[in-house]
């Protein structure tokens, strides 16, 4: 990729088309031309191979075993019951048999062949769903806060992330035009982009909506987060947080993580504005000549807040007004039984690191096809079965247990807590294991904690195969990112409200260092921490790490 | 011996006439005879051949290749080679999964940017080059300058490991360093740029401007035939060395098919009659598995041990078959004596049976038949009705302007261990794609195939339909005209099962293409959607550009497995000729047999 020049591939597009037709109609490989790669992704389609699988492919002098990821778009998580179902069936006839819940609240199919991508949107758009801009320099899937006991707040907040996603959508037909109809059509002129323009934006922007007390999207790792205040049970609008962001490379020191600023509050109204006046800003002042510094974290970073506020008053017309301030508990989910104001039930289960499979899938279907007709992702890739009747309740308990996904009070707090990216075999920049390994280091570290007295105690431990971060693990009280098979990274004491960095404390380190190192921290935590404290604070008081003051920090080890 | 088309016409009678001549001889006195003519051949002066055989590069080139896996590498290489063309010298840029290993022993000046990856292990696209430098069997390098840019990162314990082995192991080989190895970390590009300007400083010393030319491909060169001890034919095969076993497929394919590579050193057999050109096969001596040959004792509890004599050579029992007599194919004569041994009025019947024959010794082999018609035979008996064996051919898959010293083949394995555990496959394509290791060697000879030739010349376009291993002729064909650099546009149809599994040569074909060496791919795969697509479906689809190169006076070359595909190909062609030529019938199957006259319409069916 590093040698495509996206800037121009975006902007000789014609709107997001490409060559694609031709690349689906070329039988001589499973792949896309190059060039296509880079605008499959505004589709929400990445090229992928089973890296399982290269190095016996090229001994025989076969090209990569090409497979495709689509991701299914679904603004602030809700998914129907009908939708369910379309799904689950897709993933057995055009994917491999799973269904992936994501850390932004979307679902991802893997394992798709070239010639059944058409088959799959087609299948998706059946039941109203898309990919569109899944991926890519544009918006992407809206977040929220998912759990909908906190009544009319939640219900409004919903629905500004819906409005939110419609209005920063891509105007292109070529979505439907190519996946959906699938003919090649001549269009004289594109059409417009009016947030956009041609070249779209210098790079993935996200957006998210947190509800205080929890902060289970990290609204701080969001490029923008809104943060809803609550006035005697009603919405009063937003405090805005700007610049956040995960991504960073190794051993180049001027990339890093960055906490979002707040920046002011805004009222509902304003709120569709003020992001567009955010999101065009980044447009016209983002990098485009280094995609590693194009994100708007740097943009902001570089230029100051009173810079952006400048521009939203300047392209909105608006001046956000001083923040209101909010406070979080937890970046976590509550996993198990809640009641909601309507006096129904929701049950949130723990599915590990999101994946989805036969297993999982069948037990699934069968609640859908019985009590279940809401189902809600959670931004730490589980999942919420919401409108349930207080007599369902042992019905749903016993279908999730023959499915293993019962809540998690049958599982460690530790591993609840935990959070892996996808990363091998389909992930194409993975240098180490995150989704197929994490599990197992956990029941390593589950039996330190229990060897230390700390079986109870919540953990954020967060993998990511390489240092982009996808499980946000630069917020996670213990973090760990790939850096060559069987090699990590290994960072410590963010805050469990994920308004705290970490800092890397192990480089390079191997299993054995590394759960050698935590087993000195839980002894210190065992002897010295206090009752209900954080591990992640703990961390910071014990002196274990120094806190950061900046993302810059966070890998100056 | 002259590889010219007219005089290998010849060779076919001639060799009758000498194989009658030589009844009786035995072996050295057919190898003093060999010898003797080959003499003779020399004496009566210079013949022209084809050979690539290894020039230095042209003085001014500079060669840069990189192995990269996150991109670091190729952008050093690409800028190196930016500023070098900018200062006028003629550059051969290519990563390393993109040539071919032993092509090192060509390059004059090579510029490596090489990084390591996993622990200490060279990037993926690197791995065949450092395996190849590595191993025992590198060719010395003593003409060879070299540079290596190492990029790694030194957090790791083996840092810029695979560099390291690459600067190491190239001046053991006799390659001299022009500069000192740099290994950078992950900030280089400091270090990177005050690379370049000393090795262009460098350079300048090396190869004054003046010489810098552009680079040229390798040249087609005459050379004297030089007389050879003993010419190495048929009956008196060369043992060559297995250099490599690779398989070209992949599970869950449905008929598995290796990539064999043989060591034919050119030197030795200069003037040998082991000179080839693209379209010659060789053949092989082969060698039955030692199971099947026990199964055989066993069945027929012959003592191994008796010595037999059969056309005037006597040998023990069991020499005879292991690699002497046919186990495999099962032949009417032996199928007539057996009859009568084992006095079986079925195998008399199915003699006659023309309909019922072939499918029935489709399906088994002499060992079937021991066990089915049980008769009391002594060893004498068995080895008297059994058959000799003949050598198998494979079409040569390499271009000797490539590889001068190495033959390629593409070998797909027939039958396999069956259902009951028993070893019931190809005796010649088991041996290649199972038996034989890298450094056995096995007998082998020439067949040449002066009907099928590429164009003379080099500008005329050509179509290849090649499915399964047929494309192994049209790999050396390709491979040939880049390395002369022909102008003739070049098209493949090629058929398999899978894509995913049973694409030969896949990422070759894919670089050829990027390259430019092959204007058009069309494939078949005929089990990849419902209804089975074969490669006359594709050429009927691409009808109209097939009659367009035809009249721009296109080749047309058909090779593989199958009579019927050769066949169902003619037929399309036909129709093609006839829709979009507006010919009849009539005037298309003869517009097919000018064609044929003009020798632009060659089939190498088996
Ligand atoms: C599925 C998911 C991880 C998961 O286990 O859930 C994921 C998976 C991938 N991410 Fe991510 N990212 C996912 C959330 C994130 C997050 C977390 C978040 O957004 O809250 C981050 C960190 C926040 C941020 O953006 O800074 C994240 C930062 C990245 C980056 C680094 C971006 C940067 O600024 O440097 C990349 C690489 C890139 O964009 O160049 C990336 C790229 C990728 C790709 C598409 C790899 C690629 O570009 O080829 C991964 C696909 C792997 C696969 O096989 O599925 N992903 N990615 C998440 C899907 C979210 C969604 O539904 O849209
Ligand atoms: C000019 C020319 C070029 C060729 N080029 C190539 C090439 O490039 N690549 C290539 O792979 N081949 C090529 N061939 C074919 C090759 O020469 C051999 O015929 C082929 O490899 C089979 O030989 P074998 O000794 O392995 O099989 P054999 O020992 O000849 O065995 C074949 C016999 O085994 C029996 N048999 C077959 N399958 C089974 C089974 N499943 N169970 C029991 N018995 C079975 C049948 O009786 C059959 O007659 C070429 C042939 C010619 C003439
Ligand atoms: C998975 C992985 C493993 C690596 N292992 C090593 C190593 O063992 N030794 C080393 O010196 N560098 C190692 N590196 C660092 C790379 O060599 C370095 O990033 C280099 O700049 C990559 O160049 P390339 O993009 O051309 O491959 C590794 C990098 C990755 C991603
Ligand atoms: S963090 Fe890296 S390895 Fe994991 S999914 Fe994201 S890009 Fe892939």
């Amino acid at each position: 990729m590093s040698d495509l020049n996206v800037e121009r591939i975006k902007s000789d597009s014609r709107a997001l088309r490409g060559t694609l037709i031709d690349s689906l109609a070329d039988g001589t490989t499973g792949a896309i031309r190059d060039a296509d790669t880079v605008i499959s992704k505004f589709h929400g389609i990445y090229q992928q191979d089973d890296r399982d699988v290269r190095a016996e492919r090229r001994e025989a002098r076969l090209e990569p075993l090409y497979r495709f990821m689509l991701r299914v778009r679904v603004p602030g998580g809700r998914v129907t019951g009908a939708q369910w179902k379309a799904l689950d069936r897709l993933a057995d006839e055009v994917a491999n048999g799973t269904l992936r819940l994501t850390s932004r609240q979307a679902i991802q199919f893997h394992g798709v062949a070239k010639l059944s991508l058409r088959d799959l949107v087609r299948g998706i758009d059946a039941v109203g769903m898309d990919s569109l801009a899944a991926c890519g320099d544009v918006n992407r899937n809206v977040m929220c806060h998912v759990q909908p006991e906190l009544g009319p707040l939640q219900a409004e907040t919903l629905a500004w992330a819906d409005r939110l996603s419609a209005h920063l959508s891509p105007r292109t037909g070529a979505w439907r035009e190519i996946w959906v109809d699938g003919n090649k059509v001549d269009i004289e002129e594109p059409e417009d982009e009016p947030v956009y323009g041609r070249s779209y934006l210098p790079r993935k922007f996200k957006i998210g909506i947190a509800v205080p007390p929890y902060n289970d999207i990290d609204v701080f790792s969001q490029d923008i987060g809104f943060v809803a205040i609550e006035r005697d049970g009603a919405l009063a609008g937003f405090d805005v947080v700007a610049g956040g962001g995960m991504g960073c490379s190794h051993g180049e020191p001027e990339t890093f993580p960055l906490l979002g600023r707040v920046i002011g509050f805004v009222e509902p109204e304003q709120m569709l504005a003020v992001a567009e006046a955010i999101v065009t800003a980044q447009r016209d002042f983002g990098d485009r000549e280094n995609r590693k510094h194009a994100r708007f974290k740097y943009t902001l970073d570089d230029r100051g807040t009173d810079w952006l506020l400048d521009e939203i008053e300047k392209r909105a017309g608006i001046r956000p007004g001083s923040a209101r301030g909010f406070e979080f508990t937890r970046s976590s989910d509550r996993l198990g039984w809640t009641e909601g104001v309507d006096g129904r039930w929701q049950h949130t289960a723990f599915v590990e690191n999101g994946r989805l499979g036969p297993k999982q899938r069948a037990g699934l279907v069968k609640l859908v096809d019985t009590v279940v007709d809401d189902l809600r992702l959670t931004p730490n890739q589980n999942l919420v079965l919401t409108g349930i009747d207080a007599a369902d309740r042992d019905r749903v308990d016993e279908i999730l247990a023959s499915a293993e996904l019962a809540g998690g009070e049958r599982r460690s707090a530790l591993r609840t807590h935990s959070m892996a990216c996808v990363a091998l075999p389909t992930c194409g920049l993975a240098m180490a294991e995150a989704e197929r390994y994490l599990p197992e280091l956990i029941t390593w570290i589950e039996e330190l904690a229990e060897r230390h007295g700390l079986g109870d105690r919540p953990i954020n431990i967060r993998m990511s195969g390489c240092p982009n971060g996808c499980s946000r693990p630069y917020l996670g009280e213990i973090g760990l990112v790939g850096r060559a098979p069987g090699r990590y990274n290994l960072y410590l004491g963010a805050a469990p409200d994920g308004s705290r960095l970490n800092r890397l404390v192990l480089d390079n380190a191997d299993e054995a260092a590394i759960l050698d190192a935590i087993d000195g921290w839980f002894g210190r935590f065992a002897a010295d921490g206090q009752q209900g404290e954080a591990f992640g604070n703990f961390a910071v008081r014990g002196g274990l790490v120094e806190p950061v003051a900046h993302g810059s920090e966070v890998n100056a080890a | 011996m002259p590889v010219d088309p007219a005089a290998n016409l010849e060779l076919a009678d001639l060799e009758q006439q000498l194989g009658q001549w030589s009844q009786g001889l035995n072996e050295a006195q057919l190898n003093w005879a060999s010898g003797y003519l080959a003499g003779l051949a020399a004496a009566r002066g210079p013949s022209a051949t084809v050979s690539g055989a290894a020039q230095p590069q042209a003085g001014g080139t500079v060669t840069i290749w990189y192995g990269s896996e996150t991109g670091n590498g190729r952008g050093v290489a690409e800028r190196l080679a930016r500023e070098a063309e900018s200062k006028g010298l003629s550059v051969e840029l290519a990563s390393t999964a993109d040539v071919q290993p032993r092509s090192i022993a060509k390059v004059g000046t090579l510029l490596l940017v090489m990084s390591t990856h996993g622990e200490g292990d060279p990037p993926e696209d690197a791995e065949a080059l450092h395996k190849f430098i590595m191993s025992g069997r590198t060719p010395k390098l003593d003409d060879l300058k070299f540079a290596v840019f190492a990029l790694g990162d030194s957090s790791y314990p083996d840092f810029c490991q695979t560099g390291r082995d690459f600067d190491v192991r190239l001046a053991e080989l006799g390659a001299s360093r022009m500069l000192d190895r740099v290994d950078v970390d992950v900030d280089f590009e400091s270090t990177e740029d005050a690379w370049r300007e000393r090795i262009f400083e460098k350079l300048d010393e090396e190869l004054p401007a003046s010489e810098a030319v552009p680079s040229a491909a390798p040249h087609l060169q005459l050379i004297r035939g030089k007389p050879a001890a003993a010419a190495f034919d048929r009956r008196n095969p060369f043992d060559a060395e297995v250099l490599e076993i690779a398989p070209l497929t992949v599970a869950p394919s449905t008929s598995p098919v290796h990539h064999v590579e043989l060591l034919l050193p050119a030197d030795q057999l200069q003037g040998s009659g082991l000179q080839w050109q693209p379209g010659d096969s060789l053949g092989l001596w082969p060698r039955h598995d030692a199971r099947l040959v026990d199964e055989i004792v066993q069945a027929t509890g012959i003592d191994e041990a008796t010595r037999i004599e059969r056309g005037g050579e006597t040998l023990e029992a069991r020499t005879w078959l292991e690699s002497r007599l046919e186990l495999t194919q099962l032949a009417r004569p032996f199928i007539e004596a057996w009859a009568g041994l084992a006095e079986s009025q079925r195998l008399r019947t199915l003699l006659d049976d023309r309909g019922a024959w072939a499918d029935w010794v489709g399906t088994r082999q002499v060992i079937d038949v021991l066990r089915e018609f049980p008769a009391g035979v002594d060893a004498e008996a068995l080895i008297g009705a059994l058959r000799g064996i003949a050598p198998r051919l494979y079409s040569i898959a390499s271009s000797p302007l490539v590889v001068d010293d190495e033959v390629h083949l593409t070998v797909k394995r027939v039958g396999g261990i069956a259902g009951d555990g028993r070893l019931r496959a190809g005796v010649a394509s088991w041996q290649l794609t199972d038996s034989v290791a890298p450094g056995d060697r096995v007998p082998v000879y020439l067949e040449a195939n002066p009907r099928f030739r590429l164009p003379e010349d080099p500008a005329t376009p050509m179509i290849m339909i090649g499915p399964g291993t047929g494309v192994a002729p049209f790999r050396a064909f390709v491979q040939q005209r880049q390395a002369a650099g022909a102008a003739g546009e070049n098209w493949l149809f090629f058929g398999a099962r899978n894509r995913e599994t049973d694409f030969l040569y896949q990422l070759e074909w894919q670089r050829f293409q990027r390259q430019g060496a092959l204007a058009r791919l069309s494939v078949a795969f005929s089990r990849d959607q419902a209804d089975k697509v074969y490669v006359q479906h594709q050429l009927r689809e691409q009808g109209r550009d097939v009659h367009d190169w035809l009249e721009r006076g296109a080749h047309v070359y058909i090779c593989g497995d199958g009579q019927r595909m050769s066949a169902d190909v003619h037929q399309a062609l036909i129709d093609i000729v006839a829709e979009h030529g507006g010919r009849s019938e009539e005037q298309s199957i003869e517009y097919l047999e000018a064609m044929k006259r003009a020798k632009r319409y060659q089939k190498d069916v088996y």
